[in-house]
């Protein structure tokens, strides 16, 4: 995938481009909007990622001229600005997602795969791992034919795991998607980890190979490992 | 656009001035309007006396002519009334006698109606050569024959004197004019002098001066009063910014905290080469602190805006219940990680008019709060009730299990950042803004929150609402 990063600070943008290319993209950067707008203008990409507070020409003026020009590609918008006001002058100039800085790595992932599931609504990810699978309808999960004992948060917990699986899932994530939870406070920290650690005991203590792998300090995964 | 002096005291001074002088004035008008009409009335009342001898003197003569008297020119008084004028005419208006002293004058032409009917009438007359004359008239009988006799005085005299005593009393007019103004101008900056003070003071005190007070010499008058105003202020003004120092420099102790753990681990994990493991190691724990020292600006930049006002409610009217249920449900399970009962005793189901998220994370802190000082195995009470005082409002409380909490931190528990156990970690009980944020947001929806010890030994945390 072609991405384009337009960030002006040097460090940031040089780890998201980084980041990018090890999930398997090809990434451009350029440091001012102007500099974006040209490049744009110039090559064939499939995705933005937009800083708003950048020298000279500002993300917004970047956004409304693009979308002026007829661009379609899908637009993130990375910002340090929370305010909902912000988000949604965002999100109204044509932009389709918007993350506030400083946020988790994974995230981003997962939005730019949200974004592009919902351009092809077709690509289902398998919802079952290795031996385990999961009925959506039934509401029922099962690992090497047996049937698993789980609570309705831990359904849905997994079935997050198993739409993000081989990706790192971190706990803002899991607190905005399961939880449904709008404020970020520190019990709900403890919350989460207390019931990846019990869906772990359920899905994985029984069996040799392990699913749910923690990745300290920034997440949880759902992936076939044979080894721990 | 005002006029005049700048200061208080040029302006208070003009307006002293400008007001005694003009009652100054209008009293200099009466008295010199007192004295011209007693002057008048004193030659009137000499004309009227000499009017008497003059018609004493007149005689006719043999041939029918009008003379006066030559003994009159021997009264010794005569050179007083040289002045005198006097014209005799008959009833159909002839001259009869006119004295030397008129030179051919007239005094007035025919008899105006009216004239010598009744006593003496007097009136004011321009004589043609300008002589202003205070003029009276009295009909008399001379050896049998009628006649109008005419006296008059000049008035000339009267009104040099008059305005010699105008001019006197101008005189002293500017002379007191100049005195007030000094003496204003004193009085004014005395006065004025404590102002003066409280300005200077109060000018000198700066943001680390704040301790400093305003003198308060009467605290009974108007400057008193003001001073004491201002000194109540300063207090204020200083508590206010010592909260803020305190809180300021709590921010950067929980700052520093992750930021000095982050930076040891870099710099010796720095100082040898590491296996690409032991750099995961590394990495993972800095990002442990990075996120909770993202968490901790997040809730602080949720604070400040409370603080500053920007936080918009938005509310919607829902089941008290429903809430608790949910929160329940997100925060039970740390409950039964620890083995601890949660017992609910809810009446009714009363709903609120409140901004639901808010309201939420000011339960669920409550909760969390509870199950991280009960011990395992403890339990916890949460109790729904309808209150009776204040009427139509709803009281949520919880009950710990927990070691209560000690006197001196009583105050302190809603306070940002103040955490009842100073030891526990940081991963274990966050920054010790729970409470504080569970406060603001109980206040924001004109509740009120608190806490009372329970029979056991722990504390029951409650929140008064008002029923929507």
């Amino acid at each position: 995938m072609e991405i384009l990063v337009i960030e002006d600070e040097r460090k940031l943008a040089a780890a998201i481009a980084e980041g990018l290319q090890q999930d398997r993209n090809n990434v451009l950067v350029a440091h001012t909007g102007e500099l974006g707008l040209k490049m744009l203008h110039e090559g064939r990409f499939d995705l933005l990622l937009l800083d708003l507070m950048l020298p000279g020409m500002n993300g917004l003026s970047v956004l409304r001229e693009l979308r002026r020009d007829g661009y379609g590609l899908p637009v993130l918008i990375l910002s340090a600005k929370d305010l909902v006001e912000e988000r949604v002058l965002g999100l109204d100039s044509g932009a389709d997602d918007y993350l506030v800085k400083p946020f988790a790595f994974t995230e981003l992932l997962a939005r730019i795969r949200s974004l592009f599931r919902r351009g092809h609504p077709a690509a289902t990810v398998p919802m079952q791992i290795a031996d385990l699978s999961i009925d959506l309808n039934g509401r029922s999960v099962s690992r090497a034919g047996k049937l698993l004992d789980l609570t309705s948060r831990e359904f849905d917990l997994l079935e997050y795991f198993l739409i993000n699986q081989g990706s790192v899932v971190s706990r803002e994530m899991l607190a905005r998607d399961v939880w449904k939870e709008t404020m970020r406070y520190t019990s709900l920290d403890n919350v989460i980890d207390v019931q990846v650690g019990r869906l772990r005991r359920k899905i994985d203590a029984a069996f040799s190979t392990k699913l749910l792998h923690t990745v300290r300090g920034v997440g949880s995964v759902l992936r076939e490992e044979s080894h721990e | 656009m005002r006029f005049g002096p700048k200061s208080l005291r040029g302006r208070l001074t003009l307006w002293h001035v400008f007001a005694f002088g003009i009652v100054l004035f209008v009293y200099i008008g009466c008295a010199t309007l007192l004295q011209y009409w007693q002057l008048t009335r004193q030659l009137n009342h000499a004309e009227i006396q000499d009017m008497v001898t003059v018609e004493g003197l007149l005689y006719l003569s043999p041939a029918g002519e009008l003379r006066l008297h030559q003994e009159y020119f021997n009264n010794p008084q005569a050179h007083l009334l040289i002045d005198r004028l006097l014209e005799v005419r008959t009833p159909d208006g002839k001259v009869a006698f006119s004295s030397d002293q008129l030179h051919g004058r007239t005094l007035g032409g025919l008899p105006f109606q009216g004239e010598g009917q009744s006593g003496f009438n007097g009136r004011k007359l321009r004589l043609g050569d300008g002589t202003n004359v205070y003029l009276i008239s009295h009909a008399h009988q001379i050896q049998g024959r009628p006649f109008l006799i005419r006296l008059a005085y000049s008035t000339g005299p009267l009104i040099g004197q008059v305005k010699v005593s105008l001019g006197i009393l101008l005189v002293v007019l500017l002379f007191a004019l100049v005195a007030a103004g000094f003496a204003g101008h004193r009085f004014v900056s005395q006065v004025l002098s404590p102002l003066e003070v409280m300005a200077r003071r109060t000018d000198q005190i700066t943001a680390s001066r704040l301790h400093d007070r305003i003198p308060v010499e009467c605290p009974d008058d108007e400057l008193g009063h003001m001073a004491m105003v201002l000194n109540g202020l300063l207090q204020r003004l200083e508590e206010s910014f010592e909260k803020l120092k305190l809180f300021t420099s709590d921010v950067s102790h929980e700052l520093r905290t992750p930021l000095a753990s982050i930076r040891s681990v870099e710099e010796v994990s720095l100082q040898r080469a590491l296996s690409p493991e032991q750099y995961q190691q590394v990495i993972a724990s800095m990002l442990e602190e990075v996120n909770q020292l993202t968490n901790m600006v997040n809730t602080m930049l949720t604070i400040g805006r409370a603080d500053a006002g920007q936080l918009e409610l938005h509310q919607t009217v829902f089941s008290l219940n429903d809430l608790l249920k949910d929160v329940i449900g997100v925060v039970g399970i740390l409950a039964e990680e620890k083995e601890q009962t949660i017992h609910m005793a809810i009446e009714g189901n009363p709903y609120v008019q409140a901004d639901r998220s808010l309201l939420r994370l000011a339960i669920l802190n409550i909760l969390d709060n509870a199950i991280q000082y009960s011990p395992s195995g403890g339990s916890i009470s949460v109790r729904l009730k309808y209150m009776e005082s204040p009427s139509h409002s709803v009281e949520l409380s919880v009950e710990d299990d927990g070691p209560g909490i000690p006197e001196q931190s009583r105050e302190k528990v809603f306070d940002r950042f103040y955490r009842v156990e100073k030891d526990r970690s940081r991963e274990a009980s966050g920054a010790g803004l729970g409470l504080a944020i569970a406060k603001w947001a109980v206040e924001a929806h004109g509740g009120k929150i608190g806490f009372r010890p329970s029979a056991g030994k722990g504390s029951i945390f409650y929140m008064q609402l008002p029923r929507a």
